[in-house]
């Protein structure tokens, strides 16, 4: 155990990469527990992406300037990195309404999530070949039986996820 | 229209596994290896606002609902939020302190399943208990889990 510590303390990406795992592990579960707290059938997903929404933004906006002023950096966006990161946060909060349309439509948090989380990493690596093809011969083997596995594991979640 | 909600998680798969690419091209499109990252997360955050917050409230009024909000579903939702962006935050720290965009998102995408099936099985017990979860049910989270490993692992170019 002590030693366990000290590791995480030796290499504080491993601390922040496990404050991730565990923010990520609950964050559908929040979203699910909120959307039927909001006790409204038929506007609770907006309701509970409103007030989702003004978490994250406030963490992300106030967060990033905080450090951006602390560091001292110039305020200079270029235009291709500021679309794109805009781009990116539509995408994360369209993830967000298509989780509590999920939820509504009866998927439960263990399923829903755990095809979210392993199915856009497959995504994400079929995007990023496209965009950067790589030689022949360049993909490796652990990279396709990862591949199969994420597709195997989706299907028998979808198939033997338990009756609530 | 028993599988409704298999569609709607695959239209969340996709926009979430376009959330990743596009979040890295903004990050280098910002020309500072140092703050890049940081600066994308701004734009995210005043996307976020925009699309939840405004585009929310929007469809709140459309729709002529009530601005009534129980305590309990504004404390989650709030939370949810912040959880949400703490994790966002987590990774952009990682990546700050040395740890490398496969190992850390490896290690992301293996745990946070399993975290999830956890804590969401222990809070929501199905009918019958932890003894209805079948087996192929947790090896295909384990399963989903591995194979997520290996191919942030193992993706070319990493």
């Amino acid at each position: 155990m002590r030693r366990r510590r000290l590791l995480i303390f030796r290499r504080p990406w491993l601390l922040f990469s496990l404050i991730k795992v565990g923010a990520l592990g609950i964050y559908g579960i929040l979203l699910h527990a909120s959307r039927i707290a909001m006790a409204d059938p038929t506007q609770a997903r907006y309701k509970t992406l409103f007030f989702a929404g003004v978490g994250y933004s406030l963490v992300a906006i106030v967060g990033s300037v905080l450090i951006l002023r602390f560091k001292g950096i110039q305020w200079r966006f270029p235009i291709k990195g500021m679309v794109l990161a805009t781009l990116a946060g539509v995408a994360s909060a369209t993830t967000a309404l298509g989780i509590l349309l999920a939820f509504e439509a009866q998927g439960t948090p263990a399923v829903v999530m755990t095809i979210l989380f392993t199915g856009a990493q497959l995504i994400n690596a079929v995007l990023s070949l496209a965009i950067d093809t790589p030689q022949a011969g360049g993909l490796r083997w652990q990279f396709l039986v990862g591949f199969q596995l994420v597709i195997l594991g989706i299907c028998m979640v979808a198939i033997y996820r338990p009756i609530m | 229209m028993r599988m409704t909600w298999l569609i709607f998680a695959f239209m969340t798969v996709a926009s979430w596994g376009l959330y990743g690419v596009l979040l890295h091209t903004g990050q280098i499109s910002m020309s500072d290896p140092v703050h890049g990252r940081y600066k994308a997360f701004l734009f995210v955050g005043i996307a976020y606002l925009l699309t939840a917050v405004i585009g929310s409230a929007i469809m709140l009024a459309v729709n002529g609902a009530q601005w009534t909000f129980p305590a309990k579903g504004l404390v989650w939702s709030t939370l949810a939020g912040l959880v949400g962006a703490v994790g966002a935050f987590g990774v952009l720290l990682a990546f700050g302190a040395k740890g490398t965009p496969p190992v850390v998102m490896s290690i992301v995408f293996a745990g946070a399943p399993i975290v999830n099936a956890v804590v969401a099985t222990a809070l929501h017990p199905p009918a019958g208990g932890w003894s209805a979860v079948r087996w192929p049910f947790v090896l295909g989270i384990l399963l989903a889990a591995i194979g997520g490993c290996l191919v942030t692992l193992f993706r070319p170019g990493s």
